[in-house]
C-alpha cells in the first residue's frame, strides 16, 4: 500500500521485472504442456486424425457427425441427468452434514475426521469398493437388502439402467459429499452465535433460524462449490468407467467415456477431441463466472 | 439407541439437536462401513467372499491376498512407480508454483490481476478436457509409455492448484516480518525463502501433501499412455485385476487397502497440529 504511494518509475520497473521472473517457470510450463497442446487438439478437432494415422483437415465434418450421432447425443443426455442429481445429492447432504458439525458434542473433531476420509481416498479405490459391494456375486448390498427384506431376489445392479446410473450417481456423492460439507462449514463457523440467540428470543422455530439466518449466510459458498463441483462432475470419467463402463445398452455412457471409446478405442483421436472442444463453451461459462467470483477486485495492479 | 438416549434426555436437547445427532450418525455409517468391508474383504480367502451369506466378520482370517498381491503380481512396482510419479510432481510443482504464488500474493506488479486469473482458469480446468491432447504430446515427444511422460504432463492439474491455494496463505503472512528482513538488509529472494517460505510451510506442506494426493491415484492419463507392465502405475495394475466373472476381490481390497495407507498417513500428517486442519479449498475430484 505504502508502495503505490510513491509511485516511482525506477522502484515500479523493479517490481514489475521481479514479478516477472518469479512467474517465468509457471508460464513457460503452461505455456508448453498446457497450451501448446490444447490448441494442437482443437486443430486436431478439424482433421480425421486417428492412432498412427495421418491427419488431413476435414473442416467441421467431425462436428457435424456428432451432433447427428445419436449415441453422442445420448451421452449429453446421461452427463446431465449423472451430473443434476450427483450435485443436488452432494449439496444436499453436505450442508446437512456442515449443519450437524456444526453443533457442539463430544468427539466433534474425530467425527469430523472419519467424516472426511472417503474424500481423502483415491478415487479409483472408492470405485472398486463400490463395485464390489454392489457385484452380483458376493456383493454385500443385496445381502443387507435381503435381510432387511427389501428385496426378494437379488438384484442386478450393472444390468439395468435405472440401477446403474442409481450406482455411479452413489458412488460419486459418497465420495464428493465432504468436499461441500467442508466448505459450508468453514463459512458456518464465521456466523456469529449472537443472531441465533436473538432469533431464539423472538420465538424463530428451526426452519425460520435456518431460512433467515444460515442460509442467507451460506448461499455464496453453497453456489461457489456447486459450481466447482458441477465442472467436475460433468467431466467424470474414470468412476463410470470402471462401474459400468458406460453399459448397460448406453444407458451410462456419460460424454467422457463417449469421448474416450471414440479416440481410444474406434481410435478416432479428431472426433474425440471434437467432444471435448464442444464442451469447452458451456465450461467456460461456469469457469468465467467462478473466476468472476472468486477475484475479488481487491484495487491491485492489473 | 442412539435416538434412544436422545429422547430421555429431551428436555435439555432441542428437535434440531436430535435429527443433527440422528444425521451424524447416519452419515458415520455410511463412510465407515464401506470402508470396513473392504478390509474384511481383504481378509477374506478367494472361497470366503463369493459365499451366499456375506461374513461380516471373516471367518477364517488370512493374509493369502496379501500375499498374492505383493508377490505373484507388479502391485509393488506399481506402487513405486506411482511414488516416484508423485513424489516428483509434487515437489516440481511446490517448486514452480511457490514463487508465482508469492508475486500474486504480495508483488504489485503489471499483470497481476492477468496472472492471477491464469491460475484459476488452469485450476478449474477438468482433466479430461485435455487428455488426448496430452496423449498426442506425449506421444510426438516419444514418451509414451513412459513414467517420465505422465511425470511431464501431471503438473498441468497440480501446478495451478498449488498456487491457487497458496496465495491466501503467503498473503496472511505478516507483511511487517517482510519490511523489517529488508531493513536488515535481506533481498527480495532472501525474504521470500527465509522469511516467508517458513512462516509459510503448514500451508505449503498440506498443499504438497494435496498434489501428491491428486497424482497418487490418478487414473486417466496413466491409462491413455501406459500400456506396459513395468510402467504401469498402481491404479492400473488394480484395474488390471479384474477379469472374468469371478475376479479376486480379496486381493483388489488388499490393494485398495495398501493403496490408502500412504494417503491416510500424509492425511494425518496434514491435519495434525502443525498444520491445524486447514482442508477448505478443495481439490480436484
Amino acid at each position: 500500500m505504502e508502495r503505490t504511494d510513491r509511485k516511482r518509475r525506477g522502484i515500479r520497473a523493479a517490481e514489475n521485472r521481479f514479478a516477472w521472473t518469479l512467474n517465468i517457470p509457471l508460464v513457460l510450463y503452461l505455456v508448453c504442456v498446457l497450451m501448446f497442446p490444447m490448441l494442437w487438439g482443437i486443430y486436431i478437432s478439424f482433421t480425421n486424425k486417428t492412432i498412427g494415422g495421418t491427419a488431413e483437415f476435414i473442416g467441421l465434418r467431425n462436428y457435424t457427425r456428432l451432433l447427428t450421432d445419436r449415441e453422442y447425443l445420448n451421452s449429453i443426455v446421461n452427463t446431465l441427468k449423472f451430473t443434476f442429481f450427483a450435485i443436488l445429492f452432494k449439496a444436499l447432504f453436505g450442508t446437512m452434514m456442515a449443519l450437524a458439525l456444526n453443533t457442539e458434542f463430544k468427539g466433534r473433531n474425530l467425527v469430523r475426521a472419519i467424516l472426511m476420509v472417503p474424500w481423502t481416498l483415491p478415487n479409483i479405490v472408492a470405485v472398486y469398493n463400490w463395485k464390489w459391494i454392489f457385484n452380483t456375486n458376493g456383493g454385500v448390498a443385496n445381502y443387507l437388502l435381503r435381510t432387511l427384506g427389501l428385496i426378494e431376489s437379488d438384484l442386478i445392479w450393472f444390468g439395468y439402467a435405472g440401477l446403474a446410473m442409481f450406482t455411479i450417481i452413489l458412488t460419486n456423492v459418497w465420495r464428493g459429499t465432504p468436499f461441500f460439507g467442508m466448505s459450508v462449514l468453514a463459512k458456518l463457523q464465521t456466523i456469529s452465535s449472537d443472531y441465533y440467540e436473538a432469533a431464539q428470543i423472538d420465538g424463530a422455530n428451526i426452519w425460520h433460524r435456518f431460512r433467515y439466518i444460515t442460509f442467507p449466510e451460506i448461499r455464496d459458498v453453497l453456489l461457489l462449490t456447486t459450481l466447482m463441483s458441477t465442472i467436475w462432475t460433468l467431466n467424470e470419467f474414470e468412476s463410470v468407467w470402471l462401474l459400468t463402463g458406460g453399459g448397460p445398452n448406453g444407458s451410462t455412457q456419460v460424454m467422457n467415456v463417449f469421448s474416450y471409446r471414440t479416440a481410444m478405442m474406434q481410435m478416432m483421436l479428431g472426433r474425440g477431441i471434437a467432444v471435448a472442444v464442444i464442451a469447452i463453451p458451456f465450461l467456460m461459462l461456469i469457469i468465467s463466472y467462478l473466476v468472476k467470483r472468486m477475484l475479488p477486485d481487491d484495487g491491485g495492479e492489473r | 439407541m442412539e435416538e434412544a438416549r436422545n429422547l430421555k434426555k429431551k428436555k435439555k436437547i432441542s428437535a434440531g439437536q436430535v435429527i443433527s445427532r440422528i444425521w451424524i450418525v447416519v452419515m458415520l455409517t455410511a463412510a465407515i462401513f464401506p470402508i470396513y468391508w473392504m478390509l474384511n474383504t481383504s481378509l477374506k480367502s478367494q472361497g470366503e467372499i463369493y459365499a451366499r451369506i456375506p461374513t461380516m466378520i471373516p471367518q477364517n482370517i488370512t493374509l493369502e491376498a496379501y500375499e498374492y498381491l505383493l508377490l505373484e503380481t507388479n502391485f509393488v512396482s506399481g506402487l513405486r512407480n506411482s511414488l516416484i510419479i508423485s513424489v516428483f510432481v509434487s515437489l516440481f510443482s511446490i517448486l514452480v508454483a511457490y514463487p508465482a504464488a508469492y508475486s500474486i500474493a504480495r508483488v504489485r506488479f503489471k499483470g497481476r490481476k492477468f496472472f492471477s486469473k491464469v491460475v484459476l482458469f488452469t485450476y478449474l480446468l477438468p482433466t479430461s478436457v485435455l487428455y488426448i491432447p496430452l496423449y498426442m504430446f506425449v506421444s510426438s515427444l516419444k514418451l509414451s509409455n513412459n513414467i517420465l511422460g505422465l511425470m511431464l504432463i501431471y503438473p498441468t492439474f497440480t501446478l495451478p492448484y498449488v498456487a491457487w491455494i497458496l496465495i491466501p496463505h503467503i498473503a496472511s503472512i505478516p507483511l511487517e516480518l517482510e519490511e523489517a528482513a529488508k531493513v536488515d538488509g535481506c533481498t527480495r529472494f532472501g525474504a521470500m525463502y527465509r522469511i516467508v517460505f517458513p512462516l509459510a510451510l503448514p500451508g505449503i506442506v498440506s498443499t504438497t501433501i494435496f498434489a501428491f494426493a491428486m497424482c497418487w491415484g490418478e487414473y486417466l492419463y496413466a491409462l491413455v499412455n501406459i500400456s506396459s507392465r513395468e510402467m504401469q502405475t498402481f491404479p492400473l495394475v488394480l484395474s488390471a485385476l479384474i477379469y472374468g466373472d469371478m475376479p479376486p476381490w480379496n486381493e483388489l481390497m488388499a490393494g485398495a487397502i495398501l493403496a490408502c495407507i500412504p494417503i491416510l498417513i500424509v492425511y494425518m500428517i496434514s491435519n495434525s497440529a502443525l498444520v491445524g486442519g486447514k482442508m477448505a479449498g478443495g481439490v480436484k475430484q
